[in-house]
This record gives C-alpha cells, structure tokens and sequence, in this order.
C-alpha cells in the first residue's frame, strides 16, 4: 500500500512544480502586441514594418478563424485585462466596442501624425467613428462595394439586350422572369437576376434600400426606422423578385446545389445576373477567365423616378486596425495602424499579395485600400497584369464607385440589426408568414428595445444625454 | 454478499485517488460555474465591470424574448428525437462489428471516420447529399417514388435534416459500445445457447443487461451533450430557414459574444443547467429499473 | 443450423458492406477535393475523380501555415493529455464506482453537473483563473486541466469498473491485496477497452479542440493544427482545396492511431475464463 501513495504523492508533486515554473517563467516584456490575419501575404507586410521600425518589437500574434471566433478570444483578452496594442476589427464592430468603452479613441494621435480623413476614403472614415460620442475608434484599412454583374451570354440566350442593364424595378422583374429556367420537374436551374443574399448576391438588401430612398436609422443611431415605408417597399420587391423562381424554398434548394461557395454559379451559367462584391473580379479571373460578362453600377431609384437621372450607389464594409483601451503600448500602437493603413504598408501589403499571386501561379487584381492615394498605385499595378480588359475595366468602375458609397448605420445594436433584418424579418416576407411591414414592424421593435437599454446604460455611465 | 464494513484503508484510499480530481473541480471547474451563476443576476457585458439587477435576465428570457421558446423547442426536439435513435444505430453497428467478420478493423475504421473528418470540410458535402434537387437522399427516395422534402430549406424538415446528419458521427458510440461489448463474458452466451436461446432473447437477456451501464452512459451524456448542440447549425444554416435550427447555445451564443449580453446567457445557461440537471436525476432515479451493475 | 449461421454471416457482410460505403463516403470526399483543381471543386453534383489530380494545394498549406511546427504542437498537446487523462481519470472513476467513502454520491452528482453548464458562459472566468495562474502565454491551459480529469472520461470509466464483479475484488482482499492493488493489478486490465475508447477520445479531443487555443494561443509556437487549419478561410477567399489538402494530412494519423487501437476492443483474457 505504501508504494501506490509514494507514487501518487510524487505525480501530484510532479503537477504542481510544473505549474509553478510555468508563473516563473512568464515574465512580460515591452513589446508591440498585434492581433491580426496570418497567412504569407499578411506576415510579408508585418516583415516590412519590422524592417522599418527596428527600435519597436513587433509581436504578431495570428488571429485565425471567423468573425465570431475572433471576437471571443478578443473579449477574453479584453475581460481578463491582457488585450493586445493592435487588433483588426471589422469596421461594422466597431462602435460596438466603443459603446462598451473597450477600445482608445484615436482623436489625440491625428494632428500629431499630420492625419486627415481626406486621405483615406471619407465614408471608410467616418464608419470608425461612433456616432454617440463622435469619437475616431479605428483607422479603416480597407473596403469593398457592391455593383450588378451580369452573364451577356444568357442575356442574348432569351434575348434582352446584352450591353445594357434594365434600370426601373418593372423593367428588372421582368427580365428576372425571362432569365430564370425551370425542368420538367418545376425546378429551378437557373436564377435570372440574384438580390437576396445567401441566394446568389451579397449585400444586396441594404443597398437597394438606400437605393430606394429608405434609412434604416437615424443619423445618430439613436432611433431604428427599419420599418421606413420605403424599405417595406423595396422588401416587398424582394419578395416579387423570389417568387419568380416558385418561391423562397425551390430558390434555396436551388441554391443548394452549388455548394458552399457562393460565387461558383455565376461563372458557370446558374446564376444570369447578381449583385454581388468587387473581390467578384479577382474570381472571375481566377474561375472563370472567359466569362462574357457585364458590369453596371446599381442607381438610385428615388432619383430616377423624380428627375429620370442616373444616380450610382453602393456598399461598403471592410476592416480596419484598433488600439484596445488598456493597451500597454498604445504610442507605437498608433504608429503601427497609421503605417499599415498608410501608403507604405498598403504598398508592403499590395507587394506581397502580387508576389504570392505569381507564386501561387493565379492572376492577381486589387482589394480596394481605404488610403486613396494607395488606390492610385493599385490601379497601375493592375494595369500591367496579365488579365483581360473587361476585368481591368470593372475594377476601375469598382474604384470609382467609392464616391457614391454608404455603409451600415453605426450602433452597438448592429449585430443584431443584421440579425434580425437578415435573419429573421426578410425571411418571414420571403416566406410569406408575414407581410413585408409586419414583419419589418416586429424586428424595429425589437432592435429598437435592446437600442434604448444600450442608450440608458451608455447615458448613465457616460453621464451625456442623446435623447 | 458480504455486507459492507466501513474500513479506515478504504476511505483513505478513496480520498486519496480523488485527489487529483478534486483539485482539479476546485482550481478550475467549480470557481467559473459560480461566477456564471452570479452573472445570472447581472447586467454583465463582459467588457464593462457587472452590475446586480436581481431576476431581471430571467424575467426578460421568459417574458419578452420569443426566440428563448422557439430555440428550447428546437433543442428538445433534436434531443428527444435523435438521442434514441444515435443510441439505437451505434449499438447496431457496434453489435455487427462485434462478430468476427473478416476485415473487422477497416470497418470499425470506416464507421469512425466522419467522426474524424473536419465539421467545416464536410459541411460542403452535406449541401450536396440533402440537396432537394441533386442530392443523394432525395435520389433515393425517388427510387421508390416518393418526392423528398426540401431538408435544410424547409422550416418543417431542417431538423430531421440535422438528425440524419447526427447519425453519421455515431463512431465515438460505437466506440464506446465495443468496448462495453467486451465485458459481456462469453460463458453467457454459451449458456444461453445451451438453454436454446434464439438470437433476440440472447440480446435481450445477456447482452442488453450487461451493456446496461454503458447504454445508461449514453443516454445521460446524449441528453446533456444534445442540448448543448450548436456547431453544425452555426456553420450550415445560420439557425435559419425562420429560426428552425436555432438552437438553445445558438441563441446563448449570439447574446453572450454577438450582443455582448453575457448576464443573459448566463441566466440561459442556468436555466438550460436546471433542465439537464433534472433529466440526469430522474435518469438516474430511474437506472435501479433497468441498469445491470455486476458490482452491486 | 450451419446453413442459418452461414445466411447470417452474409447479411451481417451485406449490411456493413452498405453502411461502410456511407460512412465512407465524407472521407473520400476529402480526398477527393484535395487533389481537385480549383475549378471543380464546386462541381455539382461532385466529381469524385479529379482530373487531373493535382498536388498543388498540399503545396500551398505549406505555404500558407508553418505546417511541421503546428504537426509538433498538436502531436505534444496530445501526448501530453492522453498521458495527463491515463493519469487522473481511471483513478477518480474507480474511487467512484468500487470505494466507499462520505461524499461520494454528492461528489458524483457534482461531476456530473459540471458538464451541463454551456461551456460559452464560463470560458471567461476560466481565462481570468488561467491569467491568474500565469499561463496565459503557454501551452499549460491546453494540456494541464488534463492531469486533473474530466468529468466525459470519469463517468464512463466508473461505468465500466461498475461491470466488474465484486466476487473479483472480495477474492482479492481475502489473500490481503490493497485496494490499490485491486484497481492496478485486478480492475484496470479487465477495463482496457474502455481505457482505449478514453484514449482515443482524448486524442480526438485535442486534435479538433478549436476554441482552447483560439482563446489561448499567442503565438505560432504554441498554435496546434485546428487553429491553423481555419486561415484558410479568410473573408474574402476561403482556399477550400488547400483546406482540404490539410485536413487530409491532420487526419491521416488519427485514422492510423484508430485502427490500430480497436484491436484493443477484444475481450480481456481474464474475464473470459473468469466464471467457466
């Protein structure tokens, strides 16, 4: 018997001195902790910035997986009061993390660095800022659009004319019911013209509703007018539009068969017209090099019909790069996001993405930088590369939408906002459980009370009044 | 048997093999647990320093929040249905890989493999085998002339869709019930065919009792692990179409780290806590009626 | 008599064969895709045989990811808990199923109960003790918990010594054995499959354990293989073959592990002979 309790004595001794050396051991240094993408392109930038900056330390620490994932190793970093100097954020989070005071406003650091929002794109700018209190939260890195792509082939198939897209809803309706096929079952095999996310376009919803005069809050995220008569009636649209393929279920059992990547059926004739992001250009490049296709931009549809004028708009979302509130390093912190967003690490970034598209033996075309000047490079960069002029031409009209560009209204609730617009309200109209205003009526509702807990708190604690 | 005496060595002895254990609940396990529950009561948004509000989160869990009822159903739905039927097939199979057949350990090898294939790698090939249009299953069906359902698009059939899916990854079952079936000594049987047993009352009188314990296993861990299920949903269906997947950590999940509602979900756990900790207990009330223990 | 054994035999063949080919069917789908060409990847429905097959994505994962030294982190990490799980779990179930002591039925009930609350609600406070403790730049919080046990594995054990028969252990006591004798030399050889099905699982469990890491790992000297695996899905490009071609290699060596552990799940010599 005494052997076994020797034994067992040792092993719980044997733990425990490994846990003690294990706090000797971890003694903290003053370094420049970031937390963002890994990958060669993303590690090259960081390489640049090293090589720039030989007096700061540079700590990268790899954030992998999605945009959950990576929220929740934040929030325990933040929570157990160890956040890192740097980290990537989507831009849309980030008056989220402001409202919860859990990232350092940047205001001080701008006319120390000679900053100005005009040298990034505005829209990109003033997305990381919060609207309750105004404050800059983030430096935005880069952003993307929405524009409408179409398959010419298809288009002269039925016999629309390939070259031009129809502009009115009327006009777009009936050019889906042409374009959209049916077997001999009642199936769908082919969508003609995808405006509903998840269903073959992304992003759609939100810009047609600006597109169609509606605002899904107030300027200052104080009020949710999700059920803006304008946005009722752009989903009801939406509902006219799905119903030509026999209704939302044979449209995603439709959907279903191209698997998970949501790009795959337009280049291979499933899809004859969708809106869709700018990274669109760079697949076609890469999946499908002889696709016959058009662009156009998406125009407002409240101009239009007023004064018959052609009006572009679009959307944009993207990421940008922030400084935790209890960051240690929060100087060279600044100095970091200012570079990478900048024009040299844009440069570094640009670089390095082109080598590994070589490598990797794949065209290459441009992300959209939010620093305009890098925009500039990156047009001439693509210029030189080996893809087809429509491509080329589509990425330039892609740039020059950034003008016209919005972005998803700022507010702690905006998550749920998404939630609860994509994930619930326009499928209860897609579905027909609900008409368009009840069910746009019910999500304000409940937006709006989580909306007015997060404003009581943050007027309590702030001691500001909004309201 | 001999009936039990109190012996000083025994108690030592207990004590000192849970030792590692019982430090491990109290370093790592019991100190979290408490503080979820005192969350429970508070406004706790993770960032900001907790607040005290009473029974504010379970009062707006079960008053005002229809997405708690929807998300409970969902899960019950998924536990009572498809915890007896996991239990069911991974004792079938396990009872067929259990006789000696010629190849034994590639196919014990091919029932565990989809418990060993990434969820994200295989998610793309559930699209395509519960497509209503190409897919697999629905071919199948069509053989005997019946037109399948719209599975993960349809609100009344994305849950048995998940079912279906779930009995794929019966390997870690299976696992468990080979292992058990080793400890059916083969006398019994023996016995029992000398007693001209056929094979139903053979299963029914030696096996089903001496795999007792480990089908009591199953069920208590089947119960607590399916109402907890979550990953799938989240990366195939988004909790979608019209919430028919999303599940009760689903729902906790996008309240603690989407909304930053960490209070509320800890009170969703609780409650979800409350749930399974009465399901154990009548299950375990209930074992003295069915479980066979040769220890006791 | 041999005539029925002989028709049971070929059903039991007919219905493994079946259900082997579904089970087979998400592996072969891996592969499959890892050696596809990028633009088939999303045939529909799926093209089984690539053509060609090409190499290229298990080129770009070393590319992409420091492949050999996630491989190193998350062999260690496994060796690591499976040795930590052997440790401190056949102990704990056998005080529960074959010892009697105050306590026990409450500590049980206990052990259970810390599996019933989603794991979502108390990462955070976990993360708060595992700074406390220092080991925030570690691999510790990845593999030491092990050591202590788990409630998974000590349940099932406990459920397998309850098979045992008591006849065994009273025999032994009667020739002056120690109940530590008992457990080491008497009930831990005749639980040996399930002492196999716990290894396996621990060295499933490490092997996909995403969120630890996530939450943890600060650095690629401390990341393990299922963190890696997920850069390939970054916003704009999810680089699915190479995904593939990863997975394929992560799981390789777990298949093997497998196959040859179930041959483990035979029945123990001594239990066989025990009662004849």
């Amino acid at each position: 018997m005494k052997s076994y309790m020797r034994i067992l004595i040792l092993g719980v001794l044997f733990v425990f001195s490994l846990v003690s050396f294990s706090i000797v051991s971890s003694a903290a240094k003053k370094t420049l902790e970031v937390w963002a993408p890994g990958g060669k392109i993303w590690e090259d930038t960081y390489q640049e910035f090293q090589r720039t900056h030989p007096d700061i330390e540079l700590k990268f620490v790899p954030l992998t997986g999605g945009f959950d994932e990576r929220k929740q190793k934040l929030l325990s970093a933040v929570a157990g009061g160890v956040p890192p100097d740097v980290m990537w954020v989507d831009r849309f989070e980030v008056s989220q993390w402001a409202a919860f005071d859990a990232l350092t406003p940047l205001n001080k650091y701008i006319p120390k660095y000679k900053l100005s929002p005009s040298q990034y794109i505005r829209q990109t700018w003033d997305e990381a800022i919060f609207p309750w209190d105004n404050q800059l939260y983030a430096l935005p890195w880069q952003t993307d659009n929405r524009i409408i792509f179409w398959n010419k082939d298809i288009f002269k198939e039925v016999g629309v004319n390939p070259d031009k897209f129809p502009i009115t809803w009327e006009e777009q309706l009936e050019v889906n019911k042409k374009l959209t096929k049916f077997d001999d079952k009642g199936n769908v095999t082919r969508i003609g013209f995808a405006v509903v996310e998840g269903l073959g376009a992304n992003g759609s919803e939100w810009v047609l509703g600006w597109a169609n005069g509606g605002e899904y809050m107030t300027a200052r995220s104080t009020k949710v007018t999700l059920n803006h008569p304008k946005l009722v009636e752009t989903l009801d649209w939406l509902v006219k539009m799905t119903d030509v393929s026999g209704g939302v279920e044979k449209a995603a059992a439709f959907k279903g068969t191209w698997g998970i990547e949501v790009q795959a059926p337009f280049f291979v004739g499933k899809i004859a017209a969708m809106i869709n992001g700018n990274w669109t250009f760079e697949n076609i490049a890469r999946y499908a090099p002889n696709l016959n296709f058009g662009v156009s931009p998406i125009y407002r549809r409240d101009v239009y019909l007023k004064e018959k004028k052609l009006v572009p708009i679009t959307f944009s979302g993207g990421h940008a790069f922030a400084i935790p509130k209890g960051a240690k390093n929060p100087e060279d912190a600044f100095e970091f996001i200012r570079w990478i967003t900048g024009i040299n690490g844009t440069r570094a970034y640009r670089n390095a993405s082109i080598a590994f598209s070589k490598s990797m033996n794949r065209p290459w075309a441009p992300i959209i930088f939010a620093y305009q000047a890098a925009n500039k490079e990156s047009l001439e960069a693509l210029a030189e590369q080996p893809v087809t002029q429509a491509i080329k031409d589509g990425v330039k009209l892609s740039f020059d939408l950034m003008a016209y560009t919005r972005f998803r209204d700022r507010s702690p609730a905006a998550l749920l906002m998404q939630r609860e617009f994509l994930g619930h309200a326009r499928d209860e109209a897609l579905y027909h459980k609900k008409t368009p205003k009840q069910a746009l009526d019910d999500a304000t509702r409940t937006i709006q009370a989580e909306l007015d807990r997060l404003l009581d708190e943050w007027e309590k604690r702030t001691g500001k009044k909004l309201r | 048997m001999t009936k039990f005496k109190r012996n000083k060595e025994e108690i030592i002895t207990a004590y000192i093999i849970i030792l590692p254990w019982l430090l491990g609940l109290s370093i790592f396990i019991v100190g979290p647990i408490i503080s979820s529950l005192m969350f429970s009561f508070m406004d706790y948004s993770i960032v900001l320093p907790p607040k005290f509000i009473g029974l504010g989160n379970y009062k707006r869990m079960f008053l005002n929040d229809p997405l708690f009822w929807k998300s409970l159903y969902n899960t019950l739905y998924m536990t009572v249905i498809g915890v007896p039927l996991n239990i069911v097939l991974a004792l079938s199979v396990a009872l067929l890989l259990n006789q000696k057949l010629k190849g034994e350990a590639l196919f014990r090898t091919i029932f565990y493999l989809p418990s060993v294939v990434p969820q994200v790698a295989i998610s793309l090939l559930w699209m395509w085998i519960l497509n209503p249009q190409v897919g697999l299953i629905n071919y199948l069906l069509s053989l005997f002339g019946i037109k399948g359902p719209m599975w993960l698009a349809s609100e009344q059939w994305a849950k048995p869709a998940f079912i279906i899916m779930g009995l794929w990854g019966i390997g870690g079952n299976m696992v468990i019930f080979l292992a058990g079936l080793q400890n059916v000594p083969q006398h019994l049987y023996d016995a029992a065919i000398v007693d001209g047993a056929n094979i139903w009352q053979r299963f029914r009188y030696v096996t089903f009792p001496m795999l007792s314990p480990t089908i009591f296993f199953l069920l208590v861990m089947g119960i607590i692990g399916t109402l907890q299920i979550f990953t799938q949903a989240y990366i195939m269906t988004a909790g979608g179409p019209m919430d028919a997947t999303l599940f009760y950590v689903y729902h906790l999940f996008n309240k603690a780290f989407r909304d930053f509602h960490m209070g509320y979900a800890s009170a969703m756990a609780w409650f979800l806590f409350i749930i399974i900790f009465i399901a154990t207990i009548i299950n375990l009330k209930l074992a003295p009626k069915w479980v066979y223990y040769e220890s006791e | 008599m041999n005539t029925k054994r002989i028709f049971l035999r070929i059903i039991a063949y007919i219905l493994v064969i079946i259900g082997g080919i579904s089970f087979i069917i998400p592996f072969i789908w891996t592969v499959s895709t890892a050696f596809k060409p990028d633009e088939q990847i999303f045939l529909f429905p799926p093209k089984w045989i690539p053509e060609p097959p090409t190499i290229k994505h298990f080129k770009e994962v070393f590319e992409f990811i420091p492949f050999g030294l996630l491989y190193k982190n998350t062999v260690l990490l496994a060796l690591l808990n499976i040795a930590g799980t052997l440790f401190s779990c056949p102990l704990a179930a056998y005080a529960f199923a074959k010892l009697k002591w105050p306590g026990r039925d409450m500590l049980f009930i206990i052990t259970l109960a810390t599996m019933m609350l989603p794991p979502q609600v108390t990462m955070i406070p976990q993360f708060l003790i595992f700074r406390r403790l220092g080991w925030l730049n570690t691999m510790l919080p990845l593999w030491m918990p092990s050591f202590f046990g788990n409630a998974f594995n000590i349940f099932l054990l406990r459920q397998f010594f309850l098979t045992l028969p008591k006849e065994l252990d009273d025999a032994a006591r009667m020739d002056g054995c120690s109940f530590f004798d008992i457990f080491w030399r008497i009930n831990l050889p005749l639980i040996i499959p399930a002492i196999t099905a716990v290894t396996i699982f621990t060295f499933m469990g490490t092997w996909n354990n995403f969120i630890g890491p996530l939450i943890y790992v600060r650095s690629y000297n401390a990341m393990p293989l299922s963190l890696g695996l997920r850069m390939f899905q970054e916003a704009y490009s999810a680089e699915w073959g190479a995904l593939m071609a990863a997975s394929l290699m992560m799981i390789l060596p777990v298949i093997i592990v497998f196959f040859f552990l179930q041959k483990y799940f035979v029945q123990g010599i001594s239990l066989t002979g025990l009662k004849g």
